[in-house]
């Protein structure tokens, strides 16, 4: 038996913890939960580098001197650590694609794997920039907040995720 | 806050995240695939607990005069557009950015892709901002459901708490969240697609 599912946390606990994490980021830093953002924040870095005076355009680009952006990486940084923490203490680290992917894709490929996994992130960042923010930003920090624009966002994600699903193959 | 303070606050609060998601196996992407299909419910549990937590806390400091309300503006066509392709770029990629992130802390090297596809994502939006910028202008502001409504957002706040909370609820009784962890616990139910195995191939059964 695996040994990281005997401790496994109840999705409720884990809920009430992740639903708490929003209140020292409102207190705090009078933000949200967010980590979409944290992403366009590293490619609009990414593009500040390349395309020198983009900041200043005001064309579309966010501005990278607000904290609060570079807040949102800084969580970005803290999950991968975190759930690396705990995955090492224990014992559930991870080294080969989980085995859904053979089932959901058809193929035990790895390239096949790789491809479909960067088309996800592409949709995914691409959605997020749209609708300025993702299933934390809306389904989460806007939906605390009943954000009418959060309420149709998820509802959007939900739909969305089950056409989608229903594209992959099943077991 | 200090520039160091601030982020050592986000760092801490991403640490106690990556953990949760972690520990809850929600981040497994046979969790986030099932949750699609309809075959396991462990995301929409933990997500429905984190939404009435959050709620009836951000109420509470509402009232209390501690935080800001900061609901994001309604611009329609652009947030159904941009939800339905987070719904298909998660299912794809296995994940939203937060559970991508806590699979590559656990070891899952395929969750780079989804990075590096994600970044490509938002260069390419940006890129084509002034394309788009039309869906991101007009319509009727932040606006929230006790607006909308013209109900006191307390009220409210509380009443859909309790009915995520009743939701929850059912789901347990339907199906106790330990049943969907799975044998390795990483949301996959099923039986394994069967790998060839060069060392116990010749019992002369074909994988089905």
């Amino acid at each position: 038996m695996f040994k990281g599912r005997e401790r496994a946390w109840s999705p409720y606990i884990a809920g009430v913890i992740i639903g708490l994490l929003l209140v020292p980021a409102m207190v705090g830093v009078d933000t949200t939960l967010d980590p979409s953002t944290g992403i366009v924040t590293l490619a609009e870095a990414v593009l500040a580098l390349a395309v020198p005076g983009r900041a200043q355009s005001g064309d579309g680009a966010i501005s990278l001197e607000n904290i609060s952006l570079w807040w949102q990486v800084a969580l970005l940084v803290g999950i991968v650590l975190g759930a690396r923490l705990s995955a090492t203490a224990t014992g559930s680290r991870r080294r080969v694609p989980s085995p859904i992917w053979a089932t959901a894709l058809g193929t035990a490929s790895p390239g096949i794997r790789a491809l479909t996994g960067f088309v996800g992130g592409f949709l995914l960042l691409l959605g997020a920039s749209l609708a300025g923010g993702g299933l934390t930003g809306h389904g989460l920090s806007g939906l605390a907040q009943l954000a009418v624009s959060s309420i149709i966002v998820l509802a959007a994600i939900i739909i969305g995720g089950l056409v989608a699903g229903r594209l992959l193959h099943r077991p | 806050m200090t520039t160091f303070a601030t982020l050592s606050l986000g760092l801490v609060i991403g640490i106690l995240f990556g953990v949760s998601l972690e520990r809850s196996r929600a981040f497994e992407p046979g969790v986030v695939i099932g949750q699609m299909q309809f075959r396991n419910f462990i995301l929409v549990k933990l997500w429905f607990s984190a939404i009435a937590t959050a709620l009836v806390t951000v109420t509470l400091l509402h009232e209390m005069g501690f935080v800001t309300l900061h609901p994001k503006p309604v611009h329609g066509v652009a947030d159904i557009l941009g939800g339905v392709l987070i719904g298909v770029g998660m299912t794809l990629a296995g994940g939203c950015p937060v559970m991508i992130l806590a699979q590559i802390g656990a070891g899952y090297r395929d969750a780079w892709c989804v990075v590096l596809g994600g970044l490509a994502g938002a260069l390419t939006f940006a890129a084509f901002a002034s394309l788009l910028h039309p869906l991101l202008i007009g319509g009727p502001g932040s606006l929230t459901l006790a607006g909308l409504l013209a109900t006191p957002f307390p009220a409210l706040a509380v009443a859909v708490g309790v009915a995520l909370f009743a939701c929850i609820m059912a789901m347990e009784r339907l199906r106790p969240w330990r049943l969907d962890l799975g044998p390795q616990a990483d949301g996959v139910l099923h039986d394994r697609p069967s790998v060839p195995d060069p060392l116990h191939a010749s019992d002369g059964r074909e994988p089905s």
